[in-house]
């Protein structure tokens, strides 16, 4: 529609031919060109079509680029608008559950690993020199009794590596109120026993391999709570695979592992 | 589950879960095992362990499990602040029924007699008072009580490592896996 606009369209002093139909005809092209800017040609919707943008930028109820994003129902933006170190933190992991290859997390994403009956669960999470880890391990298996009593381990690169890790832990146990230590000697980083909940940081130099670890161990007649430290006793070799945790028995559950750098 | 062992440049054994993770250009034996701890490097041989290798391993792990096992069982029944105060408790009664003219090793030969004849607590507790306590006296009385609940508590202690030792022997002689189960059922002492 071409739109034109006669500024003072009327000239009562200055008489001509036809100058009613004329200068009526200038100020009905006005009126509609006016009416043009509210929207629907509407001026009883009271909203001016250019006050739907600011600065230029449209709004849209659908993210797309260069558009404003009105917030939603809960007053906030949603997860797929954020930038994916922000947006997949624990409130919203990246669920590798059916993961078949290595994914490698950025800083502050958060992986999460859910698990039915399993004596094995790859993480499938890429891992390379340099980073560092927070991974929290729990079972739903009955805390009681009737638990297989052995190591949980974390089996680096999907790869056990003979006796090339040294575990040490202190433990309170009860029945007995039993303070101890324990130190073995493993293939794998041993990362919890029996029936667990754990919480598990991890760090990876190609030099100085390890994992810090408290966890509580149950499935007995008692419990223990442990705060232990299992080192990769190799400085060469790359852990390129964060790899995967073995149980000694059928087991429940779900691990989030968040990068931390 | 099937492993993929092979030795890497420290000539250390390494068991790969999958094919996936063993490095390229590798020589690997592949071994179906019921863990990677069961593939052992021995005398220039990557092989799978032996039979006999297994039940000593299952043997080792086994009685460590039941030394655990007893010992929780114990501290379950007979905590160890209760074994403290037992330690203290017969010190301090047995100096008192001396001074009271009391010969305690009589004390002693009657607690253990009633206990191991199965008498009933009531029954045990007052042929205590019957025998060494004809006149009421009732701190004598108090310090008969203490002993004879100790003389149950470390009868209870007893008869659980006898049971322990049942059951390593049971163990230790098996000559195949899998190894005997057990579990330990001595009551608790019943002590009002």
């Amino acid at each position: 529609m071409s739109l034109s606009y006669t500024v003072s369209p009327f000239h009562p002093t200055n008489p001509y031919p036809n100058q009613v139909t004329t200068e009526l005809d200038l100020a009905n092209q006005n009126f509609t060109t006016l009416a043009q800017a509210f929207v629907n040609a509407d001026p009883t919707s009271l909203t001016v079509v250019n006050s739907v943008s600011v600065g230029g930028y449209t709004v849209s109820s659908t993210p797309q680029p260069n558009t404003l994003l009105p917030l939603n129902a809960n007053a906030q933006f949603p997860y797929s608008v954020l930038p994916p170190g922000i947006a997949n933190g624990y409130a919203n992991p990246i669920n590798l559950t059916s993961a078949t290859a290595d994914y490698s997390l950025s800083v502050g994403q958060v992986a999460y690993i859910s698990f039915t009956n399993a004596t094995s669960v790859p993480l499938n999470i890429a891992t390379t020199n340099g980073t560092y880890y927070e991974m929290n391990l729990t079972l739903s298996n009955s805390f009681n009794t009737g638990a297989v009593g052995a190591p949980i381990y974390l089996i680096q690169n999907n790869t056990t590596y003979s006796n090339a890790f040294l575990f040490v832990e202190g433990y309170f146990i009860v029945p007995g109120n039993t303070p101890a230590m324990y130190s073995a000697t493993y293939s794998a980083f041993r990362i919890s026993w029996a029936i667990t909940s754990a919480n598990i940081y991890i760090t990876n130099f190609t030099t100085n391999k390890n994992i810090i670890s408290f966890y509580n161990e149950t499935g007995y007649n008692g419990m223990d709570i442990s705060i232990a430290s299992c080192v990769w006793e190799d400085t060469t070799t790359s852990w390129t695979s964060l790899g995967t945790i073995t149980f000694p028995q059928a087991s429940s559950g779900f691990v989030l592992v968040r990068r931390l750098a | 589950m099937i492993v993929y062992a092979y030795l890497n440049s420290n000539s250390t054994l390494c068991c790969a879960l999958t094919e996936s993770a063993i490095p390229p250009g590798v020589s690997y034996t592949s071994f179906t095992v019921n863990s990677p701890d069961d593939v052992v490097y021995v005398s220039g041989t990557i092989r799978t362990k032996t039979q006999a290798e297994l039940l000593q391993e299952a043997q080792q792990k086994a009685l460590q499990q039941l030394s655990q096992s007893t010992m929780s069982y114990i501290y379950q029944y007979y905590p160890d602040w209760k074994q403290r105060s037992d330690m203290s408790d017969l010190t301090n009664g047995e100096a008192y029924l001396t001074y009271a003219g009391l010969n305690t090793t009589q004390v002693r030969q009657t607690i253990t007699q009633q206990i191991l004849s199965g008498a009933s607590y009531t029954q045990a507790l007052s042929t205590l008072n019957q025998t060494f306590n004809s006149n009421t006296n009732p701190t004598i009385g108090y310090w008969l009580e203490q002993l004879l609940n100790v003389g149950y508590r470390q009868d209870f202690v007893f008869k659980v490592k006898q049971q322990y030792y049942s059951i390593s022997q049971q163990i230790s002689s098996a000559t195949a896996l899998p190894l005997p189960s057990y579990t330990i059922s001595v009551p608790p002492p019943n002590i009002p």
